[in-house]
């Protein structure tokens, strides 16, 4: 199976190269299924198969199927670049805690503003997948896993903090 | 020897701390489970913090531990 990427670029390819000047882009546009001739005329010699309409359907059939392949890794492509971009764009712009990482942080007399600096600071330096949170930031000794609660990109929860060896 | 931590059923996080911990100077390191908290000076374990604690603690012992004090250091 083709990854995403492979289609868009083999679709592109053709969509740029023949389709879109095609009788074929007239059924994308919403126009007519093109009639099949079996006497089309041609400006360059061909083979006879190639007048044939049972050929020229599948010909024709192969096109569609080709830009339907463009049209789908194309939304695919576009799906996973904004997915891409609203992972690594967004910021949060405030913190909440779980009452675990806040009694924690008061027990180890960690400063909350000093989580909440680094947090909001260094968002774009955390990595993935702590196993207790989505997301893992490393500041100095200190290390902060937090995530976005229910979805809210605008804001980080704290969920366990520690002081690394 | 004496035990105190807590539970957090909304994080799923249980912590333990034992004897000897000190809270100035408790370092902590990843593992499986979650946190491994060691004394700097010996690196002996005084504290562990438990990620996904219900589906690695007995229930019972999760039910004993109290939820974490919010707005007291305990």
């Amino acid at each position: 199976m083709r990854s995403s990427h492979e289609a868009r670029d083999a679709g592109r390819s053709f969509f740029n190269a023949e389709l879109w000047h095609s009788p074929e882009a007239r059924l994308l546009n919403g126009d007519d299924y093109p009639p099949l001739r079996a006497d089309a005329p041609s400006e360059s010699p061909v083979s006879a198969a190639e007048h044939c309409p049972w050929v020229q359907r599948q010909q024709t059939i192969g096109r569609h199927r080709s830009a339907i392949d463009l049209l789908v890794a194309d939304a695919l492509f576009v799906r996973e670049w904004l997915e891409d971009q609203r992972v690594t764009t967004r910021a949060p712009t405030i913190v909440v805690w779980t009452d675990h990482a806040l009694a924690k942080a008061q027990l180890l007399g960690i400063g909350l503003a000093d989580v909440e600096d680094a947090v909001l600071a260094d968002h774009e330096k955390r990595t993935r997948n702590t196993g207790a949170a989505d997301w893992l930031l490393r500041s100095g000794r200190l290390a902060i896993a937090y995530n976005y609660p229910d979805d809210d990109y605008l804001a980080a929860r704290v969920v366990t903090l520690w002081r690394q060896r | 020897m004496k035990i105190d931590g807590h539970y957090d059923e909304t994080s799923d996080i249980a912590w333990l701390r034992f004897e000897d911990y000190h809270r100035a100077t408790v370092v902590a390191e990843e593992t499986e489970f979650g946190l491994r908290e060691l004394d700097p000076s010996d690196k002996h374990v005084v504290g562990l913090e438990y990620w996904r604690a219900s589906e690695r603690l007995p229930g019972d012992l999760l039910r004993m531990l109290p939820s974490p004090p919010v707005g007291v250091a305990g």
